[in-house]
């Protein structure tokens, strides 16, 4: 790892990863997606919610970090900026994946409940959310500066609600 | 055959023509374009002008009303469909019949002669070029939509790349000397995607299109030339959708897979063709990506058939 990847590493305590799933469960619960993932770029799992897959964590999260890896060059080749958003659709699953910040990628697994327009929504939503968090992470295991967890659910859902009704 | 009136009815009437464009002669394709035109326009008459000829290239007469005309009537609508077409041509601009001179004298004969007072041409462009002209002589008028405009549009395109196969001449030296009957069967087989291909890159106004190998080999490719290493973008294509692939796997994901790349500026569609192989769809800012999509899709089921005998005939 160089030293400019090291010096834009940030270390997450439990409080900000424990927020970081109340966001996700958040999101989960409107969008009607079956399962979220937050995998940072490296492949390693931030956080997740939803429906356990048969498939091992590190697999799925190495997949992530590799279609978006993948996808970025081919966005440098093309001269172009990088791919907001892109959408793996079959019978039966969908995947969308979305850049969370410049340090993390959204992977939202939806099948025929809800559909791509919502789920898309309401991962912005939750993305802004979560790029909150990155910027300022917690100090340490007791930081008591941070927002409590039943507080910080409160003013998701009221966030939420206030743009989405 | 979809009816006229409803907004977008016309790019089913080029997709139903645009599925068969590959299997028939150029000029049965013409035909059947120029008729589904007049079906779907309820039409008097339809005629395709293509290219400097003054007599069109096709007429749908479904009703026999040119048929019925004595000879001298018969050459005055010729000359002022001829007329017509050439305007249109010459700028690429919409006209109707009242925008030549002694429009109005032009409209009174279409109206006794063929009971059509309504008449317009449309400009049948590529490349930003018109190379052609569609007329049409309506009984009523059509309330022609930005949809129709942008069907109309397809239609030349599709002409456009469906001519420029049917009369290219091959290139001395451009070619693999054939001295197989397999090999002659690739290479016919190659022909027909790059035709395939063609026809999807004019339709939707794409960058580029390819169709690759699952492992990242090209097939063929149609398109800009551009700066970037074709070997390198197409191994990185094939590589993310395979990731992609399997991680939609692990989500459900069971049928024709496809990926879409959004982008600020430029986007990339991919889907699988036959399990063994992927197309590729480059495309700039697009009104209507869900449109790009479908005509992908479209095109990964005909290139099924092709790509199964690509790999029956594999010669290399």
């Amino acid at each position: 790892m160089s030293a400019a990847d090291k010096a834009k590493r940030t270390v997450f305590f439990a409080k900000d990863i424990h927020q970081m799933n109340l966001v996700l469960g958040k999101f989960l619960q409107k969008s009607r997606a079956d399962t979220v993932l937050l995998v940072d770029e490296a492949g390693h799992l931030m956080a997740r919610q939803g429906t356990q897959s048969p498939a091992s964590e590190d697999t799925i999260t190495a997949l992530v970090a590799g279609t978006y890896a993948a996808a970025r060059a081919m966005a440098q080749m093309l001269g172009t900026s990088e791919f907001s958003s892109f959408i793996q659709r079959g019978g039966g699953g969908n995947l969308l994946l979305l850049r969370c910040g410049d340090r993390a990628l959204l992977a939202v697994a939806f099948g025929d409940d809800t559909t791509v327009t919502l789920v898309r929504t309401y991962a912005l939503e939750a993305i802004r959310r979560l790029i909150e968090i990155f910027r300022s992470p917690a100090k340490g295991p007791g930081d008591d500066e941070q927002i409590e967890g039943a507080r910080f659910e409160k003013e998701i859902d009221e966030a939420l609600t206030d743009v989405f009704g | 055959m979809s009816t006229g009136g409803e907004a977008g009815d016309v790019y089913r009437l080029v997709f139903e023509l645009t599925a068969r464009a590959t299997d028939v002669p150029y000029e049965s394709f013409l035909q059947e374009m120029v008729a589904g035109l007049a079906a779907h326009y309820h039409a008097e008459v339809c005629r395709i002008h293509i290219g400097s000829a003054s007599r069109p290239s096709a007429t749908a007469d479904p009703n026999q009303r040119l048929g019925a005309l004595n000879p001298h009537e018969q050459a005055r609508f010729d000359t002022l469909d001829a007329m017509l077409a050439d305007a249109v041509k010459s700028d690429g601009v919409l006209r109707t019949a009242l925008d030549l001179e002694g429009g109005e004298e032009i409209v009174n004969f279409l109206n006794v002669a063929l009971r059509t007072p309504e008449t317009f041409s449309f400009p049948l462009t590529a490349r930003g070029k018109a190379f052609g002209a569609v007329t049409l002589y309506l009984p009523q008028a059509y309330p022609f939509e930005q949809a129709d405009v942008r069907g109309l549009q397809a239609i030349g395109n599709v002409l456009y790349a469906a001519g420029n196969h049917a009369h290219a001449e091959p290139a001395r030296g451009d070619s693999i000397p054939v001295t197989s009957g397999k090999l002659r069967a690739y290479q016919g087989t190659l022909d027909r995607v790059g035709k395939v291909l063609d026809e999807l890159l004019f339709l939707t106004g794409a960058s580029s299109v390819m169709l690759l190998d699952v492992e990242g080999d090209f097939i063929a490719k149609r398109g800009e030339e551009s700066k970037l290493s074709t070997t390198s973008f197409a191994s990185v294509v094939a590589s993310g959708f395979a990731a992609a692939r399997r991680l939609a796997g692990i989500y459900g994901a069971h049928e024709a897979r496809q990926v879409l790349h959004e982008g600020e500026r430029e986007s990339v569609f991919v889907i699988e063709v036959a399990e063994r192989a992927i197309l590729c769809v480059v495309f700039r800012d697009h009104g209507a990506p869900g449109l790009i999509t479908r005509w992908a899709r479209s095109t990964a089921k005909r290139l099924v058939e092709h790509y199964k005998a690509l790999t029956e005939a594999r010669v290399l």
